[in-house]
């Protein structure tokens, strides 16, 4: 392990807790260097928000949530052991979890405020364009919403998070050909999906229905 | 999104991820994540028409359109990072960029006029200097001239 002294001024110290390993940062947060863990808090920080903002829809139970899920790892990280799930995967499966009570807590799933969405992402200079695009964006945000959670998990770790298959495998305990198969069923979910929301006489049946 | 409703024959019926369409969309997607090109010759290796193979390609591409990184506020994250480790580093960079716009503005004004003043300053003593140095040897040439 490199040696971090704590005679170093803050900033020097804080780039050299970049040059490491999750593992040794593990390893000094265990011995209470609360530093080495606002590193990892650094590193995840955006990550673990933006999976659970998808997962809630909303930046107040995301903020709530994120919160929790430090507190918990900060608080238990002296029973982390790596054996096969990085730090990373310890810290989604805590967000998992919690945000599987908060779902089982409230009974509900709110739907993710698109406005946010296209306000923030979409800047073209061409405004039919651009609000093509926006219409493209909420129906396949909507579609996405309508899957099964853990579909709607494996395409939040995939996109939003860039994870690969065999990270996601990890937090979601499945093998990586599993992950494949599982992303393959809901790509088709989706373009049936769709497919179907774009059938006009369905629209109507759907508004009927609702 | 027209092109991503164009129906497919793979619906696939795998269960252990090694069918060639699931192998195809991971690394269609992979290379989508990360802006790399796909060449047209992968669709053909997993035996896919250009036509099926452009309407994958097009929800993927949604996808990544779609599902992008939300950041909480630096206001939020800070304030969580003190509360979990009891202080937050910054640089002075990082310090200023936090402050609003008309103080950066009025601190920029500052340090440039300070600087201003420093360079008048060191420019008027090394101007009196050079003056004096000139004077030494005029009066040291009319001595020797005597």
């Amino acid at each position: 392990m490199k040696n971090i002294t704590l005679r170093n001024p803050l900033v020097k110290r804080a780039k050299a807790f970049k040059a490491l390993e999750d593992i040794e940062l593990v390893d000094l947060a265990k011995a209470g260097d609360k530093d080495a863990f606002g590193e990892l808090y650094e590193r995840y920080m955006e990550k673990i928000y933006s999976y659970i903002y998808y997962r809630t829809g909303n930046h107040h139970d995301a903020e709530d949530l994120t919160a929790r899920v430090f507190y918990r790892a900060m608080g238990h990280i002296e029973t982390y052991t790596e054996r096969g799930v990085p730090f990373q995967a310890w810290l989604y499966r805590i967000a998992h979890n919690l945000i599987a009570n908060w779902h089982r807590d409230r009974g509900r799933r709110k739907i993710i405020a698109l406005d946010e969405f296209i306000a923030v992402n979409l800047k073209s200079d061409a405004p039919d364009r651009q609000a093509e695009e926006n219409e493209e964006r909420e129906t396949l945000i909507n579609a996405v919403r309508r899957l099964p959670e853990e579909r709607q998990q494996l395409l939040t770790l995939k996109f939003v998070d860039h994870l690969s298959n065999a990270d996601i495998g990890v937090i979601m305990n499945r093998t990586e050909g599993a992950i494949k198969s599982l992303y393959h069923r809901t790509l088709i979910a989706l373009r049936d999906d769709l497919t179907e929301s774009n059938t006009p006489s369905n629209d109507n049946i759907k508004s009927k229905k609702g | 999104m027209t092109t991503m409703m164009n129906s497919s024959s793979s619906t696939g019926n795998s269960g252990n991820g090694n069918f060639p369409i699931e192998a195809y969309l991971s690394s269609v997607t992979d290379a989508v994540i990360v802006g790399r090109n796909i060449p047209s010759s992968w669709a053909k290796r997993y035996d896919l028409s250009p036509s099926e193979a452009a309407s994958w390609l097009a929800l993927i591409r949604g996808l990544s359109g779609a599902l992008v990184l939300v950041k909480p506020s630096k206001t939020y994250a800070e304030s969580l990072k003190r509360d979990l480790i009891g202080r937050v580093d910054r640089t002075m960079v990082e310090r200023v960029r936090q402050l609003p716009p008309r103080v950066q503005i009025a601190a920029t004004l500052a340090v440039a006029a300070g600087l201003w003043l420093l360079a008048r300053r060191r420019y008027a003593t090394l101007a009196a200097t050079v003056e004096g140095v000139t004077d030494e040897n005029a009066a040291d040439i009319g001595i020797l001239a005597q």
